[in-house]
């Protein structure tokens, strides 16, 4: 064997430089697809392995834990040798993900009484404890799973660490730390806005008005100040609560955004003066519809639509003309609805 | 002598040269991919689609699928298109002048009556003949078109001057969506601003031999046949590896025409399909990414790895052929069109690393691999072949293929885990190591070919492929 290998070496030193260094590849080749399918077979069979025992686990948790939640003021007996168990088990790993899993995802699907338990026996096991340390990993992901158990189960004493994290430069993170502001502190939480550096995505707007609009028996705060921020986004954003709670007495604040230097803050002031029919808002808006963009002149002349009357019918007949097909069609429906038997013209043909 | 000798010392560091640049980028693509796939997967795996789906601020979505002779399953698949879970989006079916009864079976099933609604004419397209709606509010989100034959781009177009939503996402109607696909495509668009994301492809996969009822997918497995499977490993390579790495290049240069999303005003300010390229798909793309460079944009075409939608591949060779003879056309006619891009520093990436790529990669590697076949079998017929290199060589590039195919398959098993059936895995890893002397040689013939067609202006408009249905 040792002879065999000595002459595969001797041959392989004789081989020009070129062919030695393609036979190194080959060699490496060669490991790389025996690992790859090795690994393939190998991450199979340990897949399925673990999810065995984890069903195994979830079945065995699961009934217990839909038991706790079901027990009777009687049993409270029953439900403290629960509790205790369920203390033991916890010191296990694998146990302790198992558990903590069911309880956030049965957290989700209960309300009311039901799901209190859950956050009280969440406490009770110390799990808040493991949360909070993923919390404060240096590690993004993991970061964020902390944030959203914490927030899950309502625990309202992180308020500063994650108001710090609302300018953190991992966007994800600071979405995160968004939405728990909402989620926990609601209304209150909105603050985050005086103090937010970054822009808000869209995605992450309508994550934020989704939570929004679940807050119940609150006074609407003031968006005043936050129609006038540096952020962009944050006035935007602002905007849409205006529209969504139907703040109609600030327009005189949208009146003036109509003049933003933002594209975007313009449009969407536009968009919420016509969805509010505010008919003070006519003539600005037809004064900056000439040197405004196609765009926003679309957006303009669609709020004008929604505002208009009979004396508007020459602006709209002026539209006609307009090389942009979309602001033609909003002022042929206008018009179709201002002078119903005098519009005859073929719109495709205009 | 002297020329011959210099010639055959070109030919020889050329192909050496180019089969080293190949490997190379190969394993820069892969590298990449594998970055860009665990930074998708830990970024989405917080995301909850459940706000966007209810949400008044959801942004319009108008599903563009043009139909031509597919009265077989036209029904179904429109039935699917509108069960999707998604807020604010209508389905728009262009029928191309079909010469079957799909018009007629849209009307029957979807109670479907004429309406008059004026059309954008931006872009100009063949006469539309009719548009139809339903007077059963259950289906007011359907949209019909019925205009003259003009090719699916021409469709297409007539679609795009239809719709008045903010994005638009292109499919082809045989096509079968997962129902979360419009919230995971139009999610890029919602989350940048630093850069305005212009489009969105996604993932196409094989459902041949899956299970499907009521156009929903059931059950995913391993096709039957062999031709089938070298497209399973064919689409994970392509999809898996390549395209995502170059959306983290942000240098995609092509969106499947089977699925992709697109922010309708772009689309238009661009001019639209092209009708006179069969590769259209990657016509816009490139079109799109020149005219936001020439308007100094700055611009992303954004890539979605999950496996959203699901196609029938074709399960015979000469369906096959013209597939990929079609392929081959699309990528002529476009780069040919483009050609001022190439190694233009005015584009930046796009003509100094995605353009010189597909060019030299996607159009000429065929054609480079045949000349390198046609050397060998010179060398060995003047008797000049060296086999000691000859074999290394030969050695090396198939276990390389090999080795490619592998990062594919443990990619797909790492992430999405479509193919869990005892054997699965066994069944890849032999399509893998006889691909390379099976398949390969066939789409290489195949991309000749369609080299021939461009050149002697052979065309084709639909490329028609005989269809037996998903879940039939």
């Amino acid at each position: 064997m040792k002879e065999f290998l000595n002459d595969l070496i001797s041959i392989y030193l004789s081989l020009p430089l070129l062919i030695q260094v393609i036979w190194v590849v080959i060699f490496v080749e060669l490991i790389l697809i025996l690992s790859s399918f090795i690994h393939l077979n190998l991450l199979r069979s340990r897949y399925q392995n673990k999810m065995k025992e984890h069903q195994k686990l979830t079945d065995k948790y699961q009934e217990i834990l839909i038991n706790y939640i079901y027990f009777t003021e009687d049993e409270i007996d029953e439900k403290n040798k629960t509790t205790k168990l369920l203390k033991i088990a916890i010191k296990n790993k694998s146990d302790r993900k198992v558990i903590q899993n069911l309880i956030l995802t049965l957290h989700d699907d209960l309300t009311g009484e039901l799901a209190e338990f859950l956050e009280t026996l969440y406490y009770d096991l110390g799990l808040v404890q493991y949360s909070l340390k993923k919390m404060n990993s240096p590690v993004w992901f993991i970061k964020i799973k902390g944030i959203r158990e914490v927030t899950q189960m309502k625990v309202k004493d992180v308020y500063t660490e994650t108001l710090m994290l609302i300018n953190h430069k991992n966007q994800l993170l600071r979405s995160e730390a968004q939405l728990t502001m909402v989620k926990l502190y609601q209304f209150e939480g909105l603050k985050f806005l005086d103090t937010l550096d970054f822009p808000i995505t869209e995605w992450q707007q309508i994550l934020l008005i989704e939570e929004i609009q679940s807050i119940r028996n609150q006074e609407i705060p003031n968006l005043t100040n936050w129609l006038y921020s540096k952020n962009d986004s944050v006035i935007c954003f602002s905007l849409k609560l205006v529209k969504l709670f139907n703040q109609i007495q600030m327009k005189d604040d949208l009146i003036k955004l109509v003049q933003h230097p933002s594209e975007k803050v313009r449009r969407t002031a536009i968009d919420i003066l016509g969805y509010f029919r505010i008919l003070e808002a006519k003539t600005i808006l037809k004064q900056i519809f000439k040197n405004s963009a196609a765009e926003t002149q679309l957006f303009i002349i669609q709020a004008l639509s929604q505002l208009s009357d009979k004396k508007d019918i020459p602006f709209f007949e002026k539209q006609l003309n307009s090389a942009d097909f979309d602001i033609k069609k909003v002022a042929y429906d206008t018009l179709k609805d201002l002078k119903p038997f005098l519009v005859t013209i073929n719109l495709n043909k205009v | 002598m002297i020329s011959d000798l210099y010639t055959f010392l070109f030919l020889y560091y050329f192909f050496l040269i180019f089969s080293a640049i190949v490997i190379t980028s190969y394993i820069i693509l892969g590298i990449v991919s594998i970055f860009e796939t665990i930074s998708y997967f830990r970024r989405n795996s917080f995301v909850s689609y459940k706000s966007i789906l209810a949400s008044p601020f959801s942004p319009s979505i108008s599903i563009l699928a043009p139909c031509y002779n597919e009265g077989l399953n036209i029904v179904d698949n429109v039935r699917s298109l509108m069960s999707l879970h998604y807020v604010n989006y209508q389905v728009i079916i262009i029928n191309d002048g079909s010469k079957d009864d799909s018009l007629e079976k849209l009307i029957k099933v979807y109670n479907l009556e004429t309406v008059k609604y004026p059309i954008n004419p931006k872009i100009e397209t063949a006469q539309i003949r009719g548009i139809y709606k339903s007077k059963n509010p259950v289906f007011e989100k359907l949209i019909v078109i019925d205009k003259e034959n003009g090719g699916k781009a021409d469709a297409l177009n007539a679609g795009l001057n239809f719709s008045n939503s903010e994005y638009v996402a292109c499919i082809d109607v045989d096509c079968m969506l997962i129902e979360d696909a419009l919230q995971k495509m139009v999610k890029p668009f919602l989350e940048r601003t630093d850069q305005k994301v212009i489009a969105t492809g996604g993932v196409i996969r094989i459902a041949n031999n899956c299970r499907i009822e009521n156009g929903k997918l059931m059950e995913v497995n391993m096709p039957k046949k062999l031709i089938e499977r070298y497209q399973i490993i064919e689409y994970l390579r392509s999809f898996l590896l390549g395209r995502m790495a170059w959306s983290r290049l942000n240098g995609l240069l092509i969106i499947s025409g089977a699925f992709g999303m697109f922010d309708r005003r772009v689309m238009i300010d661009a001019g639209g399909y092209d009708v006179n390229t069969v590769g259209e798909d990657m016509e816009i793309i490139v079109r799109m990414r020149k005219f936001m460079q020439d308007n100094n944009r700055k611009y992303k075409i954004a890539y979605i790895p999950d496996p959203l939608c699901w196609t029938e591949a074709p399960d015979n060779l000469k369906t096959l052929q013209l597939q990929r003879n079609r392929w081959t056309r699309g990528t002529i006619e476009t780069l040919r069109k483009h050609r001022k891009l190439f190694m233009n520093p005015k584009y930046g990436y796009l003509g100094m690393l995605s353009y010189p790529y597909w060019l030299i990669y996607e159009r000429l590697a065929p054609i480079v691999e045949v000349i390198g076949l046609f050397f060998l079998g010179y060398l060995y017929y003047i008797g000049a072949i060296n086999w000691l290199y000859a074999w290394s060589f030969i050695i090396v590039a198939y276990l390389f293929s090999i080795t490619f195919s592998m990062a594919a398959i443990l990619s797909e098993e790492l992430t999405y885990r479509q193919y869990t059936k005892k054997g699965d895995a066994l069944k890849l890893l032999v399509v893998a190591l006889i691909e390379p002397f099976t398949f390969h040689i066939f789409t290489l013939y195949s991309a000749l070919r369609g080299n021939l067609d461009y050149y002697t202006k052979k065309k084709g408009k639909w490329g028609d492929m005989a269809r037996k249905g998903l879940g039939s």
